[in-house]
């Protein structure tokens, strides 16, 4: 019998392991001085906290009674007939466990699990709708489903021994995917079949590829890239879908430290292609680039730390979350696609999730703690095991507040389909 | 309550000209080594250990006029640490993924503070095979499931008292330790093949 087998030896193996894990811990991380400092340095932004959480929390409710005092008259008068209240398809969202679809007349669908996670405590699930609106992408920390809009239908485009490096993506016809697989500790890109069928490898020349982004018409796959582990000789790529060549459309200009290049959006008309990189590591930054690796210009201002880039469907905008270094706190950002208008549309934007209606008027987005709280760690934070707060909000481009949409915390993302 | 104000474990922390401060670092003194050391077995990186706990020390701070029960102030800073530390690894995995890389090879900590990442420092004293298998496995266990293990097999507690801190029945607690440890232990068995 294997000492593998031998529950002491195990055992003893285990248990030095937390140790060494636990003091290494120890060893790398800021004194407890430089910790209290920290401490101490909270209480000064206090104050601007309480009063935004204040206005947003009687703003907030004060909009709550009003859409309920709305959808009631709206229910007397209109009959009990439910009508869409939007040409845009369903919201798909992870929380509970399942996976729920709320229908444009309101209604929600419970469709179970779909897709499995490593175990009691795995992460479930991000989403993603076929553009055809006809199905749903289910990602889980373990594997990647496609099922009907009613759950049925699933099939595993995974297999036991992949591992996913990142979210799939949607061909522009529903009928493929590309899906980023960890491969010789870094990561390549892969496309197959909608039904896991067919898979061929789309990238080279990297160590690692980060998530993909299908270019309109369906014959290219731009993704991040970067040459070596360390992540430093980044740069953005072009592949042809069907793995026929790859090239390099966009570098860190000269004496810019810019790495770990990502999240591309192609703009619906395939001219231009958004992305984000580090700058020095730690700063995010928004560029575009013609598809042709012309014209590289940088989105917005360089010290804004605006990241994953998405381009409307209309291509008119362009909107993003901002995160603050200092704060913690992520806000909702949107611009026009020609860079001017910069605006703000909502605060304390949450872990998971954003996504435009498919008829480019309106943003989804989840609020709450880890925005509010859990990032910018005010004092006027309420103590998030008392009281677990967090909602769905949809905003409008027009400056009106945000709107609730679900008042439930989510345990992975969100997506808004369009109508088949 | 009052804190505890141990002249030495003031001392560790420095010369503090404010008798707040002092409290604050004898809190910080006594309680960080333990919290930072099960905050690094939740998380990935060193930097979302130091987060989680320093959650931890604001809640207790701005408490300490209505906690009364010294004697329970270690578990319950226990509790505030392992939870936020399941916040940030759930948080991993959405949308702000890319402020808190995993430390996997796909995704390189190309940070200021990378070279703190506690996954990238040798393992003296242990078999390297073994340690660099079970890094692997325990790299891919989700927060939840290593909170348990950092709690139970780690720090000590019990079962139940494990339930507790962490928010979950007893036997959820009892499935995500048993799943725990054959992902470790098929971890174990992978590498050493």
């Amino acid at each position: 019998m294997s000492l593998l087998h031998n529950d002491d030896y195990f055992d003893r193996r285990l248990h030095e392991f937390l140790d060494l894990r636990a003091e290494e811990s120890a060893l790398a991380s800021i004194s407890g001085e430089a910790l209290m400092q920290r401490v101490i340095a909270r209480p000064q932004r206090a104050g601007l906290g309480v009063s935004r959480r204040s206005l947003f929390a009687g703003s907030t409710i004060l909009l709550i009674l009003l859409i309920a005092a709305l959808i009631a008259a709206l229910l007397v008068t209109a009959g009990h007939a439910p009508k869409p209240l939007t040409t845009n398809g369903p919201i798909a969202y992870a929380s509970g466990g399942s996976i729920h679809v709320v229908d444009p007349s309101g209604t929600t669908h419970d469709l179970g699990a779909v897709a499995a996670s490593s175990g009691d405590g795995g992460y479930c699930c991000n989403l993603s709708w076929s553009p055809d609106g006809r199905r749903l992408l289910v990602v889980s920390d373990t594997e990647a489903v496609i099922a009907n809009r009613d759950g049925t239908g699933a099939v595993i485009l995974t297999t036991a021994s992949d591992h996913l490096a990142g979210m799939p993506a949607w061909s522009p016809d529903s009928t493929r995917i590309a899906v980023p697989f960890v491969r010789d500790h870094g990561s390549q890109i892969f496309v197959m079949n909608a039904d896991g069928t067919n898979r061929q490898q789309v990238s080279s020349q990297v160590f690692y590829a980060n998530p993909p982004s299908w270019s309109p018409d369906g014959t290219q796959i731009a993704f991040g890239g970067a040459d070596l582990p360390d992540g430093t000789v980044a740069h953005l790529y072009v592949a042809a879908a069907d793995g026929s060549s790859i090239r390099r459309v966009a570098d860190a200009p000269p004496g810019q430290y810019l790495s770990d290049f990502g999240a591309p959006s192609w703009s619906p008309d395939g001219k231009r292609i958004a992305f984000d990189t580090k700058r020095y590591g730690q700063y995010f930054e928004l560029w575009t680039v013609n598809a042709d690796g012309s014209g590289l210009a940088r989105l917005g201002d360089a010290d804004a730390n605006g990241l994953l880039p998405r381009w409307s469907p209309d291509g008119a905008h362009i909107a993003f979350p901002v995160w603050g270094p200092d704060t913690g706190q992520v806000d909702l950002y949107v611009i026009a696609a020609d860079g001017s208008g910069l605006t703000k549309l909502a605060e304390q934007v949450a872990s998971d999730g954003i996504a435009w209606s498919p008829d480019s008027k309106r943003i989804l987005f989840e609020q709450g703690y880890d925005g509010q709280c859990s990032l910018q760690r005010t004092y006027t934070c309420p103590d998030p095991q008392d009281n677990p707060y967090s909602q769905v909000l949809s905003v409008g481009l027009d400056g009106s507040p945000p709107q609730t949409v679900l008042s439930t915390s989510l345990d992975g993302g969100l997506a808004w389909g369009g109508q088949p | 309550m009052s804190w505890p104000r141990t002249s030495d474990a003031a001392a560790e922390i420095g010369t503090v000209a404010e008798p707040v401060e002092r409290e604050l670092g004898a809190l910080v003194a006594q309680h960080y080594p333990r919290l930072i050391r099960l905050a690094g077995l939740v998380c990935d990186r060193t930097a979302d250990a130091e987060d989680a706990v320093q959650a931890a020390l604001e809640q207790a701070w701005r408490r300490r006029t209505t906690l009364r029960d010294i004697d329970r102030l270690a578990p319950w800073l226990d509790r505030i640490v392992v939870r936020e530390a399941i916040r940030i690894g759930k948080r991993q995995h959405g949308l702000l993924a890319r402020f808190w890389p995993a430390p996997r090879a796909i995704r390189p900590d190309t940070s200021d503070d990378g070279e703190r990442n506690a996954v990238d420092h040798p393992a003296p004293g242990t078999d390297p095979a073994t340690t660099a298998a079970l890094r692997i496995a325990y790299g891919r266990l989700p927060a939840p499931q290593r909170a348990v293990v950092a709690l139970h097999l780690y720090s000590g507690y019990s079962i139940e008292e494990t339930a507790a801190m962490v928010g979950v029945p007893v036997e959820t607690v009892r499935s995500r330790l048993r799943l725990a440890r054959q992902k470790l232990r098929d971890g174990l068995a992978e590498g050493s093949r």
